[in-house]
């Protein structure tokens, strides 16, 4: 079989020195490129047409943004991910393809990551695999319900005012209407939402994500 | 089973076409041996000339393939390019027929086509499907340029990259590659094929346009930057600083300095790696440019001959 062609990402010498550590000792492994960030990387393989590489394994201390991480991975680039970040930061990452291992990941279990994403499989700790089972299975029962009749976007907007506490007033003056306006809207979305209070229209907006905390 | 030829069933007069299809087009193609159960496909492109994909190929510069006759040959690795994905091999082989190649410049979204792959025990393998998606000629990743984008619905299977992608004449529109987008396989196109295979056949590398610098893309936010970009109408308001100046190269010999922020190259803004690369293509090699730089927040033209970036082993 042929060896793949590793590409090490990390901008600490003691990491990258680290990993080609391990690439060395496995026959399967060779290394072919050594950058300090995916744009380095890149523009390696930009200024070398002839070099190939197959799996990159990238370290947390090369701050790259997960823009530059989901283009390589959109290009076609392997990568497993040293990473510590929360696993809803990285969900989107191994939804695109990247093996995500913790830095604290050990030489095997870096080297069955390299071998699993080279030959196109997803790999990651089953811990992290759990987790993010966990976060999807209980997004999917806060799915929101089916409104018999939606919100309006005006509706919309005066829920989210709602959810920042103003009082008809101040939403009829923020949104340019009366205040009579403004209070008929309020009492539409009760009645949409079913709810029997302000608090409680704001609590059921937020439960099935018709607005967001933080809005 | 009712003989085909007189059924007068659509059904099986389109499947036996279709079998003729790849039957034809099975003649021009080979499996490429890039390990030791693992083949790619290539197409006899030309008499001894099979083209392939760059990012399967082992190091090795004896490569060895199946033929469509079921007959094993040694290639030699004439050249490869990462950045379109295109390698081609070299084979002695007198057995040519020309192949019936297509124009993708006509492809429209929809349309059905066709892969033909070889394994590694001679046999044709076959796949179909939709072009999901067709747009204009755009740049991968590692800054090669494809003459149109050809995507199609679906991933490619193990063994098909490399393969023949045809419409449904049979013609040939391009190759087919896993590397080039995740999840979907992707079609070098014939246009992109000719070029790049023409220049590895010459030279065995592509060239690389080069200036001699390293660069950092800086925002163009101060007053008199600020006032450059919009004269010089810069979307995004973005140069690239010039961090180094490599000794005796190009941007040395054309007077600029380190701290100088490059803004337009033959006209064209130069805002960060992909746009300079388009520039910088390997047809602009020789060739001198304009350049307009912001020095100490002033305008300064100049002229730069874009040189060819020195090979490196790695």
């Amino acid at each position: 079989m042929r060896p793949l062609r590793i590409a090490i990402i990390a901008s600490a010498p003691l990491v990258q020195a680290g990993l080609s550590r391990i690439v060395d000792a496995s026959e399967r492994f060779e290394l072919a490129a050594v950058a300090v960030s995916i744009h380095a990387l890149r523009v390696s393989l930009v200024r070398q047409p002839a070099l190939q590489i197959d799996v990159a394994i990238l370290d947390s201390s090369a701050a790259d943004d997960p823009v530059a991480i989901t283009a390589a991975l959109d290009a076609g680039i392997k990568l497993v991910l040293l990473s510590d970040a929360e696993p809803a930061q990285l969900a989107p990452l191994v939804a695109a393809g990247a093996a995500c291992l913790p830095t604290a990941a050990g030489d095997r279990e870096i080297a069955a990551a390299v071998n699993a994403v080279g030959a196109g499989l997803v790999a990651m700790r089953s811990e992290l695999f759990n987790e993010m089972l966990h976060k999807t299975g209980s997004a999917s029962e806060r799915r929101p319900v089916e409104l018999v009749e939606p919100l309006t976007p005006r509706e919309l907007q005066v829920l989210r005012l709602l959810a920042g506490g103003f009082a008809n007033k101040h939403i009829a003056h923020d949104l340019g209407i009366s205040e009579h306006t403004a209070k008929f809207h309020v009492g539409r979305i009760l009645g949409k939402l079913d709810a029997a209070t302000r608090a409680e229209a704001v609590a059921i907006g937020l439960r099935d994500g018709l607005i967001q905390v933080g809005e | 089973m009712e003989a085909a030829q007189d059924s007068g069933n659509p059904l099986q007069a389109w499947s036996e076409q279709i079998a003729s299809l790849v039957e034809i087009l099975g003649r021009h193609v080979v499996a490429v041996h890039v390990g030791r159960h693992e083949t790619v496909s290539g197409v006899l492109w030309r008499p001894g000339i099979v083209v392939t994909v760059a990012h399967a190929l082992p190091r090795a510069s004896d490569i060895s393939l199946t033929l469509p006759d079921g007959t094993t040959a040694k290639a030699q690795l004439a050249g490869a390019d990462g950045s379109t994905d295109l390698a081609v091999l070299r084979i002695d082989d007198g057995k040519f027929e020309p192949i019936s190649l297509g124009d993708e410049a006509g492809v429209r979204t929809g349309n059905w086509v066709l892969a033909v792959a070889r394994g590694g025990h001679g046999d044709v393998a076959v796949d179909h499907g939709l072009i999901g998606r067709a747009g204009p000629a755009w740049q991968t990743w590692r800054g090669g340029r494809i003459d149109r984008l050809i995507r199609l619905d679906g991933g490619l299977g193990a063994g098909f990259s490399g393969a023949p992608i045809a419409d449904a004449r049979g013609r040939v529109i391009g190759i087919g590659t896993s590397a080039l987008a995740r999840g979907y396989g992707v079609v070098i196109p014939t246009a992109t094929i000719n070029r790049v295979s023409d220049v590895l056949l010459a030279k065995g590398r592509v060239p690389r346009g080069y200036l001699g610098i390293g660069t950092q893309p800086v925002a163009l936010a101060s007053p008199p930057l600020a006032a450059l970009a919009q004269k010089l109408q810069l979307d995004p308001a973005q140069g690239l600083l010039i961090s180094s100046i490599a000794e005796g190269g190009p941007a040395e010999k054309a007077g600029w300095l380190i701290g100088d922020i490059l803004l337009q190259l033959d006209e064209q803004k130069v805002s960060d790696l992909d746009s300079l690369q388009t520039v910088l293509g390997s047809d602009r090699v020789g060739k001198e440019l304009r350049a307009s730089v912001a020095r100490g927040g002033v305008l300064v033209e100049s002229a730069v001959t874009v040189g060819e970036r020195p090979r490196r082993h790695c």
